[in-house]
């Protein structure tokens, strides 16, 4: 009887690995997690793509108000796409999104601005894509919360407007 | 006067060679660690093998973490505390991967014992 059991068991043992990997099949691996939240803000200092204001520094997120800090450029499709819902999110009360403007013509980044409209409190250029590294990027757009100097959540990839009220929101409700 | 020139060219020499050597083991760790890093973008293959942007900023990060003389395992885990475990192309033993270092062993023991029970039930079956 125990014998017969044993000869059962590598049917048994391939279902088992055929039913995992069946599983680990629709995990995406194109959105990888993020060290980074749950962290200090990386330390950085960019030159702001305004003339008229300061540079945007990792100080600037400490604050009891959450904020949003989006990577993006103007070579980069789905930040397009993105936009409207930038445009959106920076009318809400009391949310300040910041731009971090990732390996791009600071030239072309303000006519992309003037073009689509404005959302950022202030956008820090990186032209050599630098502190987007320190940010653990590795496509744009990506965007995270910051809340008191630390990263709540990270999004990678543009915001879809559905998104905007399943995810985003919710979060930045619960900080407030 | 010859004699002089001569051992201050051979002394030049000798420390040009030296600066070479130092260069080229800097440039071997590396291409080493290049071998080592996964390439985020494209996902299987090290960012050696890649031309991607990231790949390219993170060879270039790698060079000046190299030449501002950090250790090997100091520019891993920099890449690590940003990108996540996943960047390495090695697994590291820790307690989420010890399973997967060991599981080959832990499977090689059971199926070692496995065939000398077989065995030696047969042999007790001759006899």
């Amino acid at each position: 009887m125990k014998n017969k059991i044993i000869y059962y068991l590598p049917i048994f043992l391939t279902l088992f690995i055929c039913v995992f990997f069946f599983f680990s099949l629709s995990n995406d691996t194109s959105k990888l997690s993020s060290p980074i939240v749950g962290k200090e803000v990386p330390k950085f200092s960019l030159i702001s793509l305004f003339q008229n204001k300061d540079n945007f520094n990792s100080s600037d997120l400490y604050s009891k108000n959450p904020k949003i800090v989006n990577i993006f450029a103007s070579w980069c499709i789905p930040c397009r796409a993105e936009h409207d819902v930038l445009m959106l999110l920076s009318k809400l009360e009391g949310i300040e999104i910041y731009g971090i403007n990732y390996k791009d013509d600071p030239m072309e980044a303000k006519s992309f601005i003037n073009e689509l409209g404005n959302p950022y409190a202030n956008v820090g250029v990186d032209e050599k894509g630098r502190t987007g590294i320190d940010w653990g990027v590795y496509g744009v757009p990506e965007s995270f919360i910051v809340h008191n100097g630390k990263v709540v959540y990270k999004h990678i990839g543009p915001i879809h407007i559905s998104e905007l009220d399943e995810i985003i929101l919710p979060i930045l409700k619960d900080l407030k | 006067m010859r004699k002089i020139s001569l051992n201050i060219i051979f002394i030049l020499l000798i420390f040009q060679n030296f600066g070479y050597s130092l260069a080229s083991t800097d440039s071997k760790r590396e291409q080493n660690l290049f071998k080592e890093i996964r390439c985020l973008v494209c996902q299987s293959q090290t960012i050696h093998e890649s031309n991607s942007e990231l790949a390219e900023d993170i060879k270039l990060l790698i060079r000046e973490k190299v030449s501002a003389g950090k250790t090997d395992h100091e520019i891993k885990q920099f890449l690590v505390e940003k990108y996540g475990e996943w960047i390495l192309m090695t697994p590291r033993f820790n307690q989420h991967t010890y399973l997967l270092w060991i599981a080959p062993l832990i499977i090689f023991i059971i199926g070692f014992w496995f065939i000398l029970n077989k065995v030696s039930s047969s042999k007790q079956k001759e006899d």
